[in-house]
């Protein structure tokens, strides 16, 4: 049979859509294909209950490159994003911190807890953003090979240790902390204060089954810099409409060139003939063939799920085998009918715009993880809350509030197994609503329908193997050129035309689109 | 009253300052050693704990590297190695790990053996070389091994020996000698890397342990001329213009032209030189080198023979381990404290009376306790590793003569240890090779005129007994 497309892409996250509408855009005859109803994978907004719509998943547009936004033009397509004002975080005892994106504010603030702490703040700061400087192209990077490392992979090697050296020797002892240290050490060194540390560290943790005491934590620090250097406002925002409409802005890019995106087209495998992929075959039995065929769906799914281990060399299944998911949080999504009264901060007011950490203490967060490590969710875990219905009322009834709640530590492995989660889902989601009790009394009393999604749900019903938020921990041993393997960290995958293009991929999670646009790349750049 | 002055003073009594005052005072230089304990050694000397019982040391130490037993001529002072004791059941397990591993283990070696490399600001010559290592070692591997140990390395040693082993007791066994350096449990990553480095010293020990090595360096040293002064407490370094020309003792003043100290590198540091003397970035590298003790000893007493295996782990399953570090993070007390049990007097069995035995006891994860939490912590944690004895052998608790438990808190308040940690400091990522102590005085030399550093605390740390001081006579005596 004749190949129809050019390229077939199995998904449609952000991710698949952001590697269409680049190919699209290169000329190229694509086709997407989404299992669900809906595009966006988990960068999704649904109406989950009649007048509420949420950012079902992923619920903050963090790293969206800002090169994406410009070349597919993304605010042409309705793209608008929404600046966090602030990061809020409560305190047991009563009292609160926020850092605002006005230093002076913040010095105020942090100086309430630490004097010396306030100082601190903008010096680490500026040191952070000369280190995401540093990473910054790396993003961009096609990740070299480790096994055969060619010339050209030598020369952006050297690239990468001339700009290293470039770097002040301070920083570059830093840039190897980072890699190396707990995000807690790394921050001692700095900071006294743990109201300061604690809101801090947990950006260190975010989709890892580690805690913020854990070895190599460090590193993910710096994703909170990224986005400041690119000269956005904010590194952190709300998509007007929710996360979904990233997604829906990309798609609308994607399809302006010219892609074909079919929703509620479920693959069921990947037609693989003499090591080579031909044909994607849909549940419906549809087939449909393509020069190329670009899997925007996990490593495991892809390889295991749609392709099958009878047509893979053996070392290479065991490197997929042993690619670690092991989901870690969960999601609470609420309907309120009306703004939640923080204790340390009663009514409404600007502390509510931005996001609110749960993070009481360094100790209360690394007890929260080593419940998880037996096979429990945290009793008292952290969580990461957004309001977006307070400045952007699309997505809510008047004077009715969607909250969108991330919870970590939800371990996938439950100590009765991942199956035993739908048994205690609601008993997860009661965990959430008393925790957040204790800073927001009479929650419980406004809440008018509350979704629990724990890592099961997240697997079941967006694909994410294990629950893994970023298709795969984003741990030291799982980045850049191990990324999902050494060897094939570069999008294209042993099997002949096959292709990867999502988070598995380098560099890895978050509403990003990287990964997407360097698969685009170097499917453009393959000799076929 | 101004003694005469040496051309070089050591400070500290251990392992790496008898050998470097060795190699010193070889190359004809005055040497004097002085140490504040009654004998040499320090925490790997011998005692007597009870009539009759004499301990081991407390540290499990790796015998010397090849080269610091032939430059020191160990072997013609009475020092022996041998294979060291694991469990039967886990040598062909680790084995062909550590064959796998070799050329990293060969890599770490190299590293360990020479004077520090400097890794944050090499020059071009030093770029090459360190290229020249990965070259070699990737070789040596094969591309697919070397490719998958960049991966390994900085894992948790749980993960890495999951995907090879279903039981988890047997990874329990294979895991433990990975987290008696750092402040880790087997789930925190990195310990892959420190399982390594454990390796990495090699699989044999000193014949005796600890005092027995101690004992043939003390007889090198004196053959070398060294003068050795026990019982000397120094009370801080003497400076003149800006440059250490001695020490302060309990016996007057000791002048020399360089002065070794071998202790924690906080101690040699800030409070014997006076934290004003340090510059200011140093002084706040070494206030957040790490070095939270996580190990206590006990050496126990039995009126029995012991037979069986002259080493054994005690903890069921690596989450065993986990739930020990997890108590002393959080500052309790292990419901099952895990434990490395060596029957010292299988060793060298003059340190017990005829048919007794003498119980070498690591026990983690034991954390630092203020004073008025001491007694109880001990009283508590006392009678825990007796229940877990007795799990092993239910005849033992009733056959204790005597023991002694040695804490963190112990080894802080009495043994000149800072945070506690048998090792002068964690093992990590971050705290090995030339960032040991921390970024500028990783090849020895201090930023202070005269005065010099060594020990367990600097490069190449722990695993590789006697190394640093070696490495750092020869700088000295390059020094001129």
């Amino acid at each position: 049979m004749a190949a129809v497309y050019d390229q077939v892409i199995i998904g449609g996250g952000h991710n698949g859509l952001t590697c269409a509408a680049y190919l699209a855009r290169a000329g190229r005859k694509v086709l997407v294909l989404e299992a669900r109803h809906v595009l966006g994978g988990a960068a999704v907004t649904e109406e989950v209950f009649p007048g509420f719509k949420y950012s079902v998943c992923s619920y903050v547009v963090s790293l969206l490159r800002p090169e994406i936004i410009r070349e597919l033009e993304l605010t042409r397509h309705g793209l608008e994003l929404i600046p966090l004002e602030c990061s809020f975080s409560p305190f047991p005892d009563g009292s609160s911190l926020v850092r605002w994106p006005d230093q002076e504010q913040t010095r105020r603030e942090i100086a309430r807890f630490s004097r010396r702490d306030a100082e601190t703040y903008p010096l680490f700061g500026d040191a952070m953003m000369r280190l995401a400087r540093f990473v910054r192209p790396i993003l961009e990077m096609t990740p070299p090979d480790a096994i055969d490392p060619g010339l050209g992979d030598l020369l952006d090697l050297l690239k990468l240790g001339r700009r290293f050296r470039q770097l002040d020797p301070v920083d570059r002892l830093r840039k190897i902390q980072m890699f190396t240290m707990s995000a807690v050490d790394f921050l001692d060194r700095w900071f006294e204060s743990d109201a300061l540390k604690a809101p801090m560290a947990v950006s260190g943790i975010i989709g890892t089954f580690l805690g913020v005491r854990s070895p190599g934590t460090a590193y993910v620090l710096l994703h909170h810099y990224m986005g400041e250097i690119d000269g956005a406002s904010r590194s952190w925002g709300f998509a007007r409409g929710g996360t979904g409409a990233v997604s829906c802005a990309i798609a609308d890019a994607a399809r302006s060139f010219g892609a074909e995106i079919r929703t509620e087209a479920p693959v069921a495998r990947i037609d693989v003939r003499n090591g080579e992929a031909r044909t994607v075959v849909l549940e419906d039995g549809t087939e449909i063939s393509a020069r190329q065929i670009v899997s925007a769906v996990d490593p495991r799914r892809t390889f295991f799920g749609l392709v099958g281990r009878e047509h893979l060399d053996p070392d290479f299944a065991t490197s997929i085998e042993r690619f670690k998911y092991r989901g870690s949080s969960g999601k609470v999504n609420l309907a309120l009918d009306r703004l939640p009264n923080f204790t340390s901060r009663p009514g409404d007011g600007p502390h509510l715009r931005g996001d609110i950490a749960i993070a009481p203490s360094i100790d209360a967060l690394e007890r929260a993880y080593d419940e998880a490590k037996y096979g429990r969710w945290s009793s008292r875990p952290y969580l990461n809350i957004v309001i977006p219905s307070v400045v952007d009322p699309t997505i809510a009834p008047p004077g009715k509030h969607v909250m969108s709640i991330f919870v970590q530590y939800a371990p996938y492995q439950l100590e009765g197994g991942p199956e035993s989660w739908p048994q205690h889902r609601e008993a997860f989601g009661d965990t959430v609503i008393e925790t957040l009790e204790e800073y927001c009394p009479g929650l419980s009393d406004s809440i008018l329908h509350r979704q629990v999604l724990t890592p099961w749900d997240l697997e079941q019903e967006f694909g994410l193997t294990e629950g893994n938020i970023f298709h795969g921990e984003l741990s030291l041993e799982q980045l850049f050129f191990l990324r999902p393997t050494a060897g094939w960290a570069r999008y294209k995958t042993p099997v002949k035309n096959l292709w990867m293009c999502a988070s598995g991929t380098h560099p890895g999670g978050g509403v990003m689109g990287a990964p997407g646009r360097n698969a685009a790349r170097a499917l453009l750049k393959a000799r076929v | 009253m101004t003694q005469e002055r040496t051309d070089l003073l050591v400070v500290g009594g251990g392992i790496d300052a008898l050998a470097a005052a060795t190699i010193v005072a070889r190359a004809g230089r005055s040497v004097r050693l002085i140490c504040s304990e009654a004998s040499l050694g320090e925490i790997d000397a011998s005692w007597e704990f009870h009539p009759g019982y004499r301990s081991a040391g407390l540290r499990c130490l790796s015998a010397p590297r090849p080269a610091v037993v032939a430059k020191l001529r160990l072997e013609d002072f009475g020092y022996r190695s041998r294979l060291a004791p694991t469990t039967e059941e886990s040598r062909p397990l680790s084995e062909p790990l550590l064959d796998e591993m070799a050329p990293i283990l060969a890599t770490i070696q190299e590293f360990a053996d020479g004077a520090p490399r400097e890794l944050i600001d090499p020059s071009f010559l030093e770029m090459l070389r360190l290229g020249g290592t990965l070259h070699r070692t990737r070789r040596a591997m094969g591309k697919y091994a070397f490719a998958d140990a960049l991966r390994v390395l900085p894992m948790s040693i749980e993960d890495w020996l999951s995907e090879r082993f279903d039981e988890p007791r047997l990874r329990a066994q294979l895991a433990a000698p990975a987290l008696f350096g750092g402040w880790v449990g087997p789930l925190s990553p990195s310990t892959a890397f420190l399982w390594l480095l454990a390796h990495a010293g090699g699989a044999h020990e000193p014949v005796g342990g600890g005092p027995a090595l101690v004992s043939a360096l003390e007889k090198a040293a004196r053959e070398a001329g060294v003068t050795i002064e026990t019982s000397t407490t120094v009370d801080g370094w003497t400076l003149e213009q800006g440059r250490v020309v001695g020490a302060s003792t309990d016996g007057g003043e000791l002048r020399a032209k360089q002065l070794l100290s071998t202790a924690h590198p906080s101690i040699t540091l800030l409070e014997r030189l006076g934290a004003r003397e340090v510059p200011a970035a140093l002084r706040e590298d070494l206030g957040a080198y790490r070095s939270r003790g996580i190990v206590a000893v006990m050496h126990i007493a039995l009126d029995c023979p012991v037979e069986g295996p002259e080493q054994r782990w005690i903890g069921d399953s690596p989450l065993d381990w986990e739930r020990a570090f997890d108590a002393a993070k959080h500052g309790t007390i292990p419901e099952r404290p895990c434990l490395r049990l060596r029957v010292a007097s299988a060793d060298d069995p003059s340190i017990a009376p005829e048919g007794c035995s003498v119980l070498k006891l690591q026990v983690f994860a034991v954390s630092v306790v203020g004073p008025d939490e001491a007694d109880r912590q001990r009283e508590t944690l006392e009678a825990r590793v007796l229940e877990q004895l007795a799990r092993v052998d239910e005849n033992w608790p009733g056959a204790v003569v005597a023991s002694e438990l040695i804490t963190p808190t112990d080894l802080e308040h009495h043994h000149h240890l800072p945070g506690g940690h048998l090792e002068h400091g964690e093992l990590a990522l971050d705290q090995v090779f030339s960032l040991r102590p921390c970024v500028g005085i990783g090849s020895y030399r201090t930023p202070v005129p005269g005065l010099w550093i060594a020990g367990a605390g600097t490069h190449p740390g722990g695993p590789f007994p006697g190394s640093s001081g070696v490495l750092a006579a020869g700088q000295i005596l390059a020094d001129g």
